[in-house]
């Protein structure tokens, strides 16, 4: 018993080192972004609380418009999530529940579509979306990010496991197919529409790339696209660098502590069938 | 014959539902996924700058990809990140996940939140965040170089060590998330599996050998190739510290298709680039699931 207790503290004790290292990173973020422009690189990495200020935050909201971003960040995230989650929930129920010629075709032609690289996708949607005139549009930021098989094949996942009673006793009293859909199953794919709903905003939130390419005007910027041009040049101003990364990365590292559970439950789900 | 064809009107409801609930997401794909696809092809067979008219050249972008130096040591470049990234990711995730579930249950939850943290972390901040740590002049690890009587490094600055740096952030990145697959994996492994090799006198590693890994098999084999395939597309950390400098130590493939296409506007090339890529990825895509399938019959 003795043993292995002990062994039990040498595991957690390898445990806390590796926390620490891996979490560094993230609390000399914000510790370094609280601190005045002149000791930003100072080692102090437990500075009093006297010397800390927000003043960086302020600089950065006053100075570079963020709140504009962080309104574009949002608006973003928030609509493909909503639109995502809707679509996703109705094509993954017809697909696990109805019957209908072709379902099983479709259903691999969907799945399929995950092979593809963005890398490969980035030219063709950027010239459909020159051509729809959506450059430098928000819409044109957020159409293409909607479809996505992942969804549907989770939200499929998920409505193969409710029991078929349920539905039945809905089509006893004379409900539609879409009736049930809206009335019955949708109220119980709560907890995957939680898994997805933080999946998609963290993601949506987060993306670079093709907001990059899309979203080239200074007012039409997403916080990503903000930030990593606050950077660019040779005097980098790292107070407000950070302090705007910090600005960013709060809100998500929030939702990741509130819905952990859910995010683990995703990454479980889809890790298994890859 | 006509008798089946006869369709009730309740089942033809069904039908016709299940079509309407399909079309939005079958739209999407087929626009913002399927046809792009083929429009690339499309396009990688034109010499074409976006602006000016299509040339059709057949398949010459793809003999030039053969003679681009550039795209060759891209190439070599996304290679080398792949090598280090790759067993980088493997092996830790599957040591933590194994010290993990030997943890008690009650720290366990907390080890795993605080492993998998950075994966709330965008691509972009954590870009900015390690170039802060790397900073050549002050940066906190030249610091503590310094405090340690080692001379300062230059990191990100340096064409030899760029790369390796740069590596070490994407595994920062994802190494939570492949340490909650393979935990899970574990987890799944039944417990008297270990019990009758205790029984039999193995220890800890004869029985991660003998038991574990085996067992694990699929997961570690979904882990390996995901971790390939997204090694092949590393963009963004790499853009944000060092633009694929210096002297292009760091242009991975994506970053040398960015370039082509919206720096030089080589859309016909860039597209002929992303297209290889872009076929790379589905051979591996497709290994995985030959490899993984063969176990579940």
């Amino acid at each position: 018993m003795r043993k292995k207790r002990i062994r039990q503290a040498i595991l957690i004790a390898l445990a806390l080192v590796l926390a620490v290292i891996i979490a560094f990173p993230i609390y000399l973020l914000v510790i370094s972004a609280l601190k005045q422009p002149e000791d930003i690189f100072g080692m102090n990495i437990f500075p009093p609380l006297s010397s800390l200020t927000l003043d960086n935050f302020k600089t950065v909201f006053s100075k570079e418009s963020f709140g504009t971003y962080i309104g574009n960040s949002f608006f973003v995230a928030t609509i493909v999530t909503v639109v995502a989650l809707f679509f996703h929930a109705m094509a993954g129920y017809a697909i696990a529940r109805l019957e209908f010629r072709g379902r099983k075709l479709i259903f691999s032609w969907i799945l399929s579509t995950m092979m593809v690289p963005f890398s490969v996708l980035m030219i063709p949607l950027f010239i459909m979306i020159k051509k729809m005139g959506l450059v430098n549009n928000l819409w044109g930021v957020i159409i293409p990010m909607i479809p996505h098989a992942y969804g549907i094949f989770l939200f499929h996942q998920f409505f193969l496991g409710i029991p078929k009673e349920l539905e039945e006793s809905g089509y006893i009293d004379g409900a539609s197919y879409f009736g049930v859909f809206r009335r019955i199953v949708l109220p119980l794919a709560k907890p995957i529409s939680v898994t997805l709903a933080v999946s998609f905003f963290l993601t949506n939130w987060n993306n670079y790339l093709w907001p990059l390419i899309v979203a080239q005007d200074k007012k039409i910027w997403l916080v990503q696209i903000a930030i990593a041009n606050f950077k660019t040049g040779n005097a980098v101003d790292w107070n407000l660098v950070l302090a705007a990364s910090c600005i960013s990365a709060l809100p998500i590292i929030i939702l990741f502590f509130v819905f952990q559970r859910y995010i683990t439950d995703g990454i479980k789900t889809s890790g298994i069938k890859g | 014959m006509k008798k089946k064809k006869q369709i009730s009107p309740k089942k033809r409801r069904e039908v016709l539902t299940a079509y309407g609930m399909l079309l939005p997401d079958v739209l999407g794909l087929l626009v913002f996924v399927f046809i792009p696809i083929v429009y690339a092809f499309y396009i990688s067979l034109h010499s074409w700058t976006g602006l000016s008219d299509m040339d059709f050249i057949g398949f010459g972008n793809y003999f030039k990809m053969f003679k681009d130096r550039m795209f060759r040591k891209s190439l070599i470049v996304t290679a080398k990140y792949a090598f280090m990234y790759v067993p980088c990711v493997f092996l830790m995730a599957l040591m933590m996940a194994n010290l993990l579930s030997a943890l008690h249950k009650k720290v366990q939850t907390f080890f795993r939140t605080m492993f998998f943290l950075p994966y709330a972390i965008s691509t972009v901040i954590a870009g900015i965040v390690w170039s802060f740590i790397y900073n050549p002049m002050q940066g906190f690890l030249n610091q503590i170089l310094v405090f340690a009587g080692i001379e300062k490094q230059r990191f990100l600055a340096s064409p030899t060590q760029a790369l390796p740096s740069i590596v070490a952030v994407s595994v920062w990145l994802v190494l939570g998330y492949n340490t909650i697959l393979f935990l899970s994996a574990i987890k799944d492994v039944p417990r008297d599996y270990y019990e009758s090799a205790e029984l039999d006198g193995a220890g800890p590693v004869k029985k991660f050998f003998s038991i574990t890994l085996p067992l694990i098999k699929e997961t570690t084999i979904f882990v390996l190739i995901t971790c390939t395939i997204s090694s092949f597309q590393a963009f963004d950390q790499i853009r944000v510290m060092t633009e694929g400098g210096p002297a292009s130590a760091t242009t991975t493939s994506v970053l040398y298709i960015y370039k082509e296409a919206f720096s030089t506007y080589e859309m016909g090339y860039a597209s002929s680039l992303a297209f290889v890529l872009f076929l790379l990825i589905m051979v591996l895509t497709v290994l995985q699931m030959v490899l993984t399938r063969k176990k579940e019959r």
